[in-house]
């Protein structure tokens, strides 16, 4: 009896010491990466862009004419950054710096020129399956607006 | 014949010495031949014996010692009354005599009051709403660094946590969304 309880709390001790489901430091992160290119004109918005919340209020609502140029699933591991090429002929690259406790992801992102480092922004942001944007960069008569969404605890889809 | 006699404003002065020598050796000679003039500066020089002899009585009379201690005693007794106190009576007077007075100031400081309540209390508006948004007309700002490692533990939004805008300038800052959670944005200002 006692060597039964002693091999049920082994057992319990070591499937507590795994890690959850929801931790799994050997899962790749997934991600989307919208392109969008914004212009102050009047004319059309791209009906999957009207669904995103942030992109109706300022400084974007500023913005009359709204293309989605391309949208880009990516999938983030602990040593596989994604790259995204941008249509101004830049790339921009994610990497997975770090799993949070939280259930949040840090990740590094950063838009090079060909041949160049760190030209543009080397920003680290903690996402949490909310959007960000990047924006401002010149192209086609217009700006570029960026919006990335890394899956994480509330990855709940844009509005 | 009529007798000119001495006027009354200079028998004053001569009485009190203020007649320059030459006035003062006029006027004598006259109350020296003249029984009215002289008997009207006897009567001053009565006049004055009596002031000086009742002011000196009175003031013999007086102890001043005994009425200093009274005034010190008196001060003991009354001390200066409170600000909460003048403040209350300042209430109470004006109350009876003038409302305005009581109720124009303390409205102003109740609205004064809440509106301080209101700006401690309010919920931080994202930079965006202040009108903090991307100008690229603005001049070129340096490179903006957020502090490493600060998000806040219990936010379930997507904070940008340090950026390096490399050689461009730009700025960071949030939208606010319908449901309260709030959307990072990094914005280049490219030359």
């Amino acid at each position: 009896m006692l060597s039964r309880i002693a091999a049920l709390a082994f057992f319990i001790a070591a499937f507590g010491a795994l890690p959850a489901s929801g931790q799994d430091v050997t899962r790749d992160v997934k991600g989307e990466v919208l392109v969008v290119l914004a212009k102050e004109a009047e004319g059309p918005v791209d009906a999957k862009l009207k669904s995103i919340d942030a992109l109706q209020k300022p400084p974007f609502n500023s913005f009359k004419t709204m293309e989605l140029l391309a949208t880009h699933e990516v999938t983030l591991g602990e040593a596989t950054p994604a790259t995204v090429q941008l249509p101004n002929g830049r790339s921009l690259q994610i990497k997975l710096v770090e799993r949070m406790a939280d259930g949040r992801h840090k990740v590094s992102v950063s838009i090079n020129r060909p041949d160049k480092q760190d030209y543009l922004p080397l920003l680290t942001v903690i996402a949490s399956g909310e959007p960000f944007f990047v924006a401002g960069q010149k192209h086609a008569g217009g700006t570029l607006v960026i919006g990335v969404k890394i899956a994480g605890k509330s990855a709940k889809s844009s509005k | 014949m009529s007798i000119e006699h001495v006027q009354e404003d200079a028998l004053n002065m001569h009485f009190d010495g203020e007649l320059a020598p030459a006035e003062a050796a006029s006027v004598e000679r006259h109350l020296a031949t003249c029984g009215e003039c002289s008997k009207r500066l006897n009567s001053m020089q009565r006049l004055h014996e009596m002031i000086t002899m009742s002011a000196a009585q009175v003031a013999s009379e007086v102890d001043f010692d005994a009425m200093f201690g009274r005034v010190e005693q008196g001060t003991k007794v009354a001390p200066v009354p409170r600000l909460i106190e003048r403040i209350g009576l300042w209430v109470t007077e004006s109350l009876q005599h003038n409302p305005m007075r009581v109720w124009a100031p303390a409205g102003g400081l109740a609205l004064a009051a809440a509106a301080a309540v209101i700006f401690v209390l309010r919920p931080s508006e994202p930079m965006a709403k202040r009108g903090v948004v991307p100008d690229e007309r603005e001049p070129k700002r340096e490179k903006m660094m957020v502090a490493e490692n600060d998000p806040a533990p219990e936010s379930n939004a997507s904070e940008v946590v340090q950026v390096d805008f490399g050689s461009n300038t730009g700025t960071v800052f949030e939208i606010a969304l319908a449901d309260g959670a709030s959307t990072p944005v990094v914005w280049i200002n490219e030359d």
